[in-house]
């Protein structure tokens, strides 16, 4: 098993108490699970995703990456997880405005301090992959909605994470670049790769083996 | 990763232009004033650091204290001080005794004046000034033994191949025939003893008559003790030579009391390498530096650097927004604090080796005025100068710790799912911010305050009045023997009276500030008094316009059994009825009791640092007039000089044409201040300066954050002066609240600079408010633009901006 949440609680101190984000959620998600999690907007999906990426904790609960107890980790160790095991696909395909196309898919190989020869290897196959060699030397704010998710995925997969999670991948792009990035993520799962996505899209979450509904912070 | 922190840093740099130049000439101007102030601390600390002895070496000084306690620093010291301490102490080996001169150097080019050291041989056995022929010490043991330098030689003879060439010179006590018997390298720079010829002592007049002389202080004296520095006390040594000869000035009577009612000497030793940072002990010979002015440059360099990193840092937390995107990113794939901080301080080092190369390209172009303005000779030194090298690198670490580090860690800190949503939990920048700003605005005060007390003072002093009219009076030396010197002062006098535009001329043995005599006498109950003496002739009150208040002048007829005194001698010694007072056994002549005829106005004699002292003036009973003061109309200046110095030279070919204004000679005594005023000026202008852009960034970003708010007010219906109100409103409270910081701070400081002016301006409100009131114009001119234009844009263009 990659993941298992036990009672996974996320709030927030408010001037009027606890504002609840994610109640008791226990999700155990296999090796090699494609997962959607489907819910409306505030129903703590994306909150639920960053738990998972190591990218916030939780207010309480337990959450175990790999049979190891995330919450224990320091900022090094989680650093560490983030570089080796996960890659992390946003709606808002957050690219850095600084770096070329080329330059924003390798950064996750610098911090694993992969060589440079090997790492121009990497990412040109990864160029390669996606069609987006001629794309390369381009800044974020010359390429569509469509080009910069394509660009976040390829930065994504890179490393060839365990577990990729992606929140939202393709509300902010058209059907059919929105259908090419599904084909992605199937032809990832049948390679092996753990999947979790949020999605709106009920289609898009069809292309998942399970689908977990989330509503107001709670597992329906 | 070195490369892509690099290259997304140039970009960054790059596409904030306006933020990027701030920081950068920000950086480069404090790098500059740090460097400079770096250049000009290791200059002054390193002079006469190449003597191989200087551990060893000493300048004995006296620490005189009055009557009344006051105590006054003295490298003067008597004649036969230098042979008793070598004869007395074991623990000295070798002392010089050494003095300032002039002479006439009778050169195969013509004749002309050098000043010139009266040495004795150790000299040049102690001090490590390198020896291109013959040698100096044996040279200064022989009666006509004479020592140049590379450069007087080349002056007047184009070769240093003149070991045994006779030269003629006219030195005080005649016109004669030195051998130069040693050839040494110029003095360095950094060498507090300069010359360019050393004679033997025996060949100074003065030593012939006063070699055995306790009661007159006109030598300094070196010497080299048996170990270094620190070692020795010898107190009890100069207790013994005074109880011997001077016992009237020895610190203790022989019954070991502490003296009262009188006088009395401390006489130590100086370390010779501290001579150059003792201004106390100024004399012609020694021309220190006041380490104090020293201080208050470095610190200008350092505020105008903490005012850049400021400017950074501030500038770098009012945009930490927008950086959280990418620090977010950078957390997800795997970037942790570390990384984050190792990439900000990349940054940080960056920006400031770009400023470093900027400084280095103005330090390049300003150095030379630089060095005008101060006298020195600061150069970039090479890369063998590891000091310096190691002194700049600290420096920029200092200064790329100092702006970088809490922004980087205050971005390091941020939790990944904050960054990315682009908020900041704790928010504590808004707080760090307004104190970083009134921290820098304070600085500002305080530096405006120092250029506005420098200025007001200086101001001062040239305003104040001095008891004299310096315009318009010409001093010329007369550079011959002494026993010439009755004959052209009255020869000269009347040439130089002769002529049309010529209003008065008097004889003079020394000029305002360069020489002086303290000469004693008795009172009635037989106590000792001494004062300020100065040999003038009857036209000198006349010629200088100094006030007679009480009794007559001094008349052509009157001898030495007449004098005037200034008020201040008539308060100091409490005469009532000053005039027909007669001074018992003056100058140590039992028969000489001269009278007092006349009391003139109190006149500044040495600079408005010191109080104006008991002054006499008579006339020299030997007619010994070495300057002539000649007051001329003030129309055709130039004219008059010409026609002077032509008569001059028909009167007088053998005496060289030397003269300057006695105005200029004023002003050569605040020549410091007037460095240091013209420094501070600058630095007050780039701190403002540095201030107003780190404001004007500071601003920009304010606005920025404030569009959507500025536009609902203004649909809401606020005023163009309530939206400029609001935005300014900020500002001007930490302009108020800087003051709180600098008035104390300022105030310290400035009031220690000018408690060494007997003479001062008083620091009052005024020039606080002054500084404060500038400081918040230009703040607010700097927002008031920005604010202007958010204010009147259109309130859909504001909302739209969100």
């Amino acid at each position: 098993m990659l993941i298992q949440l036990i009672d996974i609680e996320k709030y927030y101190q408010t001037g009027a108490g606890k504002t609840f984000v994610l109640r008791n959620i226990n999700l155990e998600i296999d090796q090699g699970e494609f997962v959607s999690i489907m819910g409306p907007s505030g129903a703590g999906k994306s909150t639920l995703l960053h738990i998972l990426g190591v990218l916030d904790d939780p207010s309480g609960g337990s959450y175990l990456l790999d049979g190891h107890e995330v919450s224990s980790l320091s900022d090094k160790h989680r650093g560490e997880l983030r570089r080796e095991m996960i890659g992390f696909i946003f709606q808002a395909y957050h690219l850095i405005d600084e770096l070329t196309v080329y330059e924003n898919i390798e950064t996750p190989l610098l911090y694993r301090k992969v060589k440079s020869a090997e790492r121009r290897g990497m990412v040109s196959d990864i160029l390669d992959r996606f069609q987006i060699v001629g794309k390369k030397d381009l800044f974020p704010a010359q390429l569509s909605g469509g080009q910069q998710q394509v660009v976040g995925v390829a930065r994504a997969l890179i490393s060839s994470p365990r577990l990729l999670l992606a929140d939202e991948p393709t509300g902010n792009l058209s059907s059919k670049e929105g259908e090419t990035i599904m084909g992605l993520f199937k032809e990832l799962h049948e390679a092996g790769t753990t999947i979790v996505q949020a999605t709106h899209s009920e289609a898009n979450a069809a292309w998942a083996d399970r689908v977990i509904n989330l509503q107001d912070g709670w597992i329906t | 990763m070195l490369k892509h922190y690099l290259i997304s840093t140039l970009r960054r740099l790059g596409r904030a232009k306006g933020f990027t130049a701030i920081n950068i000439i920000g950086m480069s101007v404090g790098l500059t004033g740090s460097v400079l102030a770096l250049l000009l601390v290791r200059y002054e600390l390193s002079f006469d650091k190449y003597h191989e002895r200087l551990d060893r070496i000493h300048l004995v000084v006296n620490r005189s204290v009055s009557a009344s306690g006051k105590v006054d620093h003295q490298p003067w010291l008597p004649l036969p001080l230098g042979p008793e301490l070598l004869a007395t102490s074991t623990e000295i080996v070798r002392s010089a005794r050494l003095t300032l001169g002039e002479v006439i150097v009778h050169g195969g080019s013509g004749s002309f004046e050098e000043d010139i050291l009266f040495g004795e041989p150790y000299l040049f056995e102690m001090l490590s000034f390198a020896v291109i022929a013959g040698d100096p010490v044996a040279a200064l043991a022989q009666p006509d033994g004479l020592v140049m330098t590379r450069q007087s030689a080349m002056k007047h003879f184009g070769t240093v191949d003149l070991i045994g060439q006779p030269v003629s010179l006219t030195t005080e006590a005649g016109r004669r025939e030195f051998r130069v018997l040693g050839v040494v390298e110029n003095p360095p720079a950094q060498s507090t003893l300069q010359f360019q010829m050393v004679l033997p002592l025996q060949a100074w007049l003065t030593y012939t008559t006063r070699a055995l002389n306790w009661n007159a202080s006109n030598t300094h004296i070196l010497v080299e003790t048996a170990g270094p520095v620190g070692k020795f006390d010898l107190t009890d040594t100069f207790l013994a030579i005074l109880l011997k000869n001077r016992s009237d000035r020895a610190p203790v009577t022989d019954q070991g009391e502490i003296p009262t009612g009188r006088r009395y000497w401390n006489l130590s030793l100086l370390p010779f390498v501290e001579a150059h940072l003792s201004p106390q002990y100024a004399s012609g010979l020694l021309q220190p530096v006041d380490p104090q002015n020293l201080m208050i440059l470095a610190g200008f360099a350092a505020i105008l650097l903490i005012i850049a990193i400021f400017n950074f840092m501030l500038l770098a937390l009012g945009r930490l927004q927008s950086r959280f995107k990418e620090v977010g990113v950078r957390r997800v794939v795997g970037a942790n604090g570390a990384d984050l901080t190792a990439m900000f301080m990349g940054e940080v080092l960056l920006t400031a080796l770009f400023a470093l190369g900027i400084s280095f390209l103005i330090l390049e172009l300003t150095l030379p005025s630089f060095n005008k303005l101060l006298g020195r000779d600061l150069a970039l030194t090479t890369a063998t100068d590891l000091g310096f090298w190691a002194s700049l690198l600290l420096l920029v670490g200092i200064l790329v710790l100092a702006a970088g580090l809490y922004p980087a860690r205050k971005l390091a800190s941020l939790q990944p799912v904050q960054a990315l949503h682009g908020i900041d939990p704790s928010n504590p920048e808004k707080r760090s911010i307004q104190l970083g700003v009134i921290l820098q605005i304070s600085l500002t005060i305080i530096i405006l305050v120092a250029a506005l007390v420098i200025n007001k003072q200086m101001k001062f002093i040239q305003e104040q009045p001095l008891g004299f009219n310096e315009s318009q009076v010409v001093l010329y030396k007369i550079a011959t023997e002494m026993d010439e010197l009755p004959l052209w002062s009255q020869r000269l006098k009347e040439v130089l009276s002769r002529d049309s535009g010529v209003q008065s001329v008097a004889k003079v043995s020394y000029s305002v500030n360069r020489g002086w005599n303290r000469l004693g006498w008795r009172d009635n109950a037989g106590k000792p008094w001494r004062a300020l003496v100065k040999d003038v002739d009857e036209d000198y009150l006349k010629t200088m316009e100094i006030a007679l208040l009480s009794g007559r002048d001094l008349a052509a007829q009157d001898g030495e059994e007449a004098m005037l005194v200034n008020e201040a001698f008539v308060e100091a010694f409490g005469l009532d009825e000053p005039i027909g007072y007669v001074l018992d056994g003056f100058a140590g002549d039992a028969d000489r009791d001269p009278t007092i005829i006349g009391v003139f106005s109190d006149f500044h004699f040495f600079s408005l640092r010191s109080e104006v002292a008991p002054m006499i003036l008579w006339k020299n009973p030997a007619e010994y007039y070495q300057y002539l003061l000649a007051r001329i109309a003030a129309d055709d200046v130039s004219g008059t000089l010409q026609r002077l110095g032509d008569s001059w030279k028909r009167a007088a070919p053998g005496i060289p044409l030397n003269y300057n204004f006695l105005d200029e000679d004023i002003q050569a005594l605040y020549i410091q201040e007037q460095k240091l005023q013209a420094v501070t000026r600058g630095a007050a202008i780039l701190a403002l300066t540095l201030s107003a852009m780190g404001l004007l960034g500071m601003a920009t970003i304010e606005i920025s954050r404030r569009t959507k708010e500025i536009g609902i007010r203004k649909v809401l219906g606020a005023s163009v002066p309530e939206i400029m109100g609001l935005l300014s409103r900020r500002m001007v409270v930490s302009s108020l609240l800087a003051n709180i910081i600098a008035w104390p701070v300022a105030w310290i400081v400035m009031q220690k600079w000018l408690g060494s002016f007997a003479y001062r301006i008083e620091l009052g409100p005024g020039i606080l408010l002054g500084a404060a009131s500038l400081a918040l114009l230009v703040s607010l001119l700097t927002l008031g633009t920005l604010a202007m234009r958010a204010a009147t844009a259109n309130p859909v263009d504001s909302l739209r901006y969100e």
